[in-house]
């Protein structure tokens, strides 16, 4: 069931969008495969709502498809590229309604998702768990403060506000969360993090 | 040290550099920035790690399984948004066709034999349409179906997380339902089917398919008609 997702088409990323601008639609429809878990949980992580967040992974993975042959393999990893779409699509359309309405809920899903579980961790790969445990090295008002402006966009100021700290502190907290997760990511070997992150 | 500040040196760039490479910067921090990085090799080289570490981190949200029939929008999504030159229809139809059995062929497995098929009938009676509707069963499972019309027409069915024996039937859309299409064994939780539709039935009539379990009782509905 789920292992036939995605993985069995053995290309690489950059394989299959080069095949997808060649207008190769399997390998597009590989490619949905490969990544719709992970582009529909981050939509839905930030918009906390089934319907939004689908019309935000749709709207994401269309974009890949359509720009499979701009895609810059030296701008970091595909996955990195598609995510960071469907984030901005995601903060755009949390924007678009109101005022930024930050889900509770989907921030602690996001929150635990750093915890780990033994059967979570079979389930991801090791990318996914590198950057899970390099979060949990962080304190949790560094975490919160990361996973606001990584996640949800939102500025110093805007994080500042919502945690009722200066503006400095914000900063601050924004800083050293992203230099220790890109120190764990890095000293784990290959600067793209597909290996196991703060065990050393 | 006002002109530095006002054109953005390295001192104040490297403190925008978290926001701008988390998407986060906005206004005129952000143009003081980027118009450093224009300049700067050394700035632009610092924005690039911490970029890369930015984005990694959206590999940390949770994965989740996205809405049954979640595949089937999206390759309608795709087929109606593909460059269209006027008048024609007919490749509109065919792409869409093409993109259907790519989807129902995606996994492997029997899915070569079902884009066989097709593809040579396809050659034999020219652009199909092709109608797609995606099915859940209670308890776990689903999938998608696809009625392709033509001269044998098809019903083309992925299934996954299923185990065990079915039927395959369907109701027309004056409510009559016909007995059978067919079976299949599923042991691996997951593959392709297909069947021919009768040649006295018209393919738009079939209103929706049935997957049955061996007593008979219906599991699940594929709706053509919505
Ligand atoms: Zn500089």
């Amino acid at each position: 069931m789920r292992n036939e997702r995605g993985w069995r088409d053995g290309r690489s990323d950059e394989a299959l969008l080069g095949a997808i601008a060649l207008g190769d639609e399997e390998a597009g429809i590989a490619f949905v495969r490969r990544y719709q878990r992970r582009v529909y949980g981050l939509a839905y992580s930030i918009v906390g709502e089934a319907a939004l967040a689908e019309d935000v992974a749709q709207e994401a993975l269309l974009r890949a498809w359509s720009h499979a042959a701009v895609y810059d393999t030296r701008r970091g990893s595909v996955a990195g590229w598609l995510l960071t779409i469907t984030r901005n699509l995601a903060v755009d359309t949390l924007r678009l309604r109101r005022s930024l309405t930050i889900d509770p809920e989907a921030m602690a899903r996001l929150d635990l998702a750093s915890v780990e579980s033994p059967e979570e961790a079979a389930e991801t790969d090791e990318a996914a768990r590198a950057v899970r445990s390099a979060l949990t090295l962080l304190p949790p008002e560094q975490r919160r403060a990361l996973l606001y402006a990584a996640f949800y966009g939102l500025t110093a100021k805007e994080v500042a506000e919502r945690e009722a700290i200066p503006l400095g502190t914000a900063k601050t907290r924004i800083r050293s969360g992203l230099m220790k997760v890109r120190q764990a990511l890095s000293s784990a070997g290959t600067p793209v993090g597909l290996k196991k992150a703060g065990e050393e | 040290m006002a002109r530095l500040q006002s054109s953005g040196g390295c001192e104040p760039t490297r403190d925008l550099l978290f926001e701008l490479a988390l998407g986060s910067l906005n206004g005129a921090e952000r143009s003081i920035a980027l118009s450093h990085l224009e300049v700067c090799e050394a700035c632009r080289r610092q924005l690039a790690e911490l970029s890369g570490a930015a984005d990694q981190l959206l590999l940390g949200a949770p994965e989740m399984e996205p809405p049954v029939g979640f595949e089937v929008r999206l390759i309608e999504q795709v087929a109606s948004r593909s460059p269209r030159r006027a008048g024609d229809r007919r490749r509109g139809r065919l792409r869409k066709t093409a993109l259907a059995l790519a989807l129902l062929a995606g996994g492997g497995g029997l899915g070569a034999g079902v884009a066989l098929a097709a593809s040579s009938s396809q050659a034999a009676s020219g652009p199909r349409a092709v109608r797609l509707a995606a099915f859940r069963v209670r308890g776990g499972g689903g999938g998608v179906a696809a009625i392709e019309a033509g001269r044998p027409s098809l019903l083309v069915m992925r299934v996954e997380g299923l185990t065990g024996s079915y039927w395959v039937s369907c109701v027309l859309s004056d409510g009559s339902r016909l007995a059978t299409l067919g079976r299949f064994n599923l042991s691996g939780g997951s593959g392709h089917w297909s069947a021919r539709i009768p040649a006295l039935i018209s393919s738009s009539k079939v209103r929706t398919a049935e997957l049955l379990g061996p007593g008979g009782q219906v599991l699940a509905r594929a709706d053509f008609s919505r």
